[in-house]
């Protein structure tokens, strides 16, 4: 079920909290959202794989790179300056593009990346999040999830269902932190 | 007080509101009064007057103020018999507005205009353009940045800063940190009346000593409008903590 339109991350209507029941309501339905996460696979030819000619910045690797490195404990300052690059791209442009140049302007040659580089980059944030304590991290991987959940979103293939599973799961937590903190 | 290097360009917005009644409640008044034509709709089921009580996180009182959100720019300045001009557009980036601002001799000016613009390079080139930044700076740059510091320190913040080419980066007036209080809006009604609150002690600053010490504005993290349910949680932590 559609959250939220890609649209909103820029407009006032995002902003809108409606009533005092609404935290309540946005939780029961990302919980369901996250029940039934099979439903969204959708099978694509993953063309997020493809290196734009003149690449500096290749999105696939920059991503799998940094998950790398989080998984071994913590990610560079370095790595979060790429994150918080790409989150720009996201909640300026309301995409990620494959590859962009030194300059980090996009390729001529470039496509929106794929729905699982998409769950890598919410993850990310995620990490970003619980690593700087910034909550605009948190908020853009918030976001990216309710672009996913869109129908029809982006191209997602059954091997990211798990990590968007976790990044769900990882998100109500924080939520539910922040709420009762 | 009349300042003499001051002038202020409003649109017909909520903030835009807030800032002229605040600084004549407060007795200052711009030499210059410049007004963008148009008009932002007021939104609907707000009170006709709203007593703001402003207190600083550091517990420093800075006294009630009575918010009339109903009533237009036109309608203050005409209750206060202010003159005013406005400009040939809504766009302060347009060669003609900038040609017409350019034109005059006032050094200082605030700028709040319909949406937010960076101000082209010929103007920031050439006047001291104030505005006051929704989010205490150098730490919270960007949109919604006052909801990011509620949800992570408990305040709201704001900042006044002179504007440069940049988003957010000019440097640094003043800033101050606000309480914040049940059942007055924060979007609609608190955050531009603390931002009124502060503009008009850098004012009364810029009427008395003629300047500004300006201080640096480095570093800090980018924010992005708020996601609504960090929104939600932002008000109920800070609203739980008074």
């Amino acid at each position: 079920m559609p959250e939220a339109s890609k649209k909103y991350a820029l407009r006032p209507e995002y902003a809108d909290v409606g009533d005092a029941g609404y935290l309540d309501r946005w939780i029961a339905r990302r919980r369901d959202a996250a029940r039934n996460i099979g439903s969204i696979v959708r099978i694509g030819s993953n063309g997020a794989a493809i290196r734009p000619a003149g690449a500096r910045y290749f999105v696939l690797e920059i991503v799998d790179a940094i998950l790398a490195e989080a998984a071994r404990g913590s990610v560079s300052a370095e790595s979060v300056g790429l994150v918080a690059a790409l989150q720009k791209k996201f909640e300026v442009f309301q995409q990620v593009l494959t590859g962009y140049d030194s300059d980090f302007r996009k390729c001529a040659d470039a496509v929106e990346i794929g729905g699982d580089q998409y769950v890598c980059l919410a993850r990310l944030l995620l990490v970003c999040y619980q690593q700087t304590g910034s909550a605009t991290y948190l908020s853009t991987s918030l976001k990216i999830v309710d672009y996913l959940l869109l129908a029809p979103g982006p191209e997602i293939r059954e091997t990211a269902v798990g990590m968007l599973e976790q990044v769900i799961d990882r998100q109500l937590t924080v939520i539910g932190e922040l709420q009762g903190s | 007080m009349k300042i003499a290097t001051l002038c202020l360009v409003l649109a017909n917005t909520i903030r835009s509101r807030a800032y002229v009644q605040m600084l004549f409640h407060r007795e200052l008044y711009p030499s210059m009064i410049m007004l963008l034509p148009g008009e932002e709709a007021v939104k609907s089921g707000m009170p006709a007057t709203i007593d703001v009580p402003l207190e600083t996180w550091d517990g420093a009182e800075r006294g009630s103020f009575v918010f009339r959100p109903y009533e237009g720019v036109r309608d203050t300045l005409a209750r206060h018999a202010a003159e005013f001009s406005v400009l040939h557009n809504g766009d302060i980036n347009s060669a003609e507005v900038t040609g017409q601002i350019k034109a005059i001799a006032q050094e200082y000016f605030v700028y709040s205009g319909y949406s937010r613009v960076l101000i082209n390079a010929d103007l920031a080139g050439s006047k001291r353009i104030i505005h006051v930044h929704g989010g205490y700076l150098p730490q919270y740059k960007g949109a919604t940045g006052f909801y990011y510091a509620l949800l992570e320190k408990g305040f709201l913040g704001q900042s006044a800063i002179l504007i440069d080419q940049g988003v957010d980066t000019g440097k640094i007036i003043s800033r101050k940190k606000y309480k914040i209080f049940k059942n007055i809006d924060v979007d609609y009604v608190y955050d531009p009346i603390t931002r009124a609150d502060l503009l008009a002690e850098v004012l009364r600053g810029l009427h008395e000593k003629g300047g500004f010490d300006l201080t640096d504005n480095e570093g800090g993290v980018m924010h992005y409008v708020i996601h609504p349910a960090l929104k939600f949680i932002a008000i109920g932590r800070a609203v739980a903590r008074t």
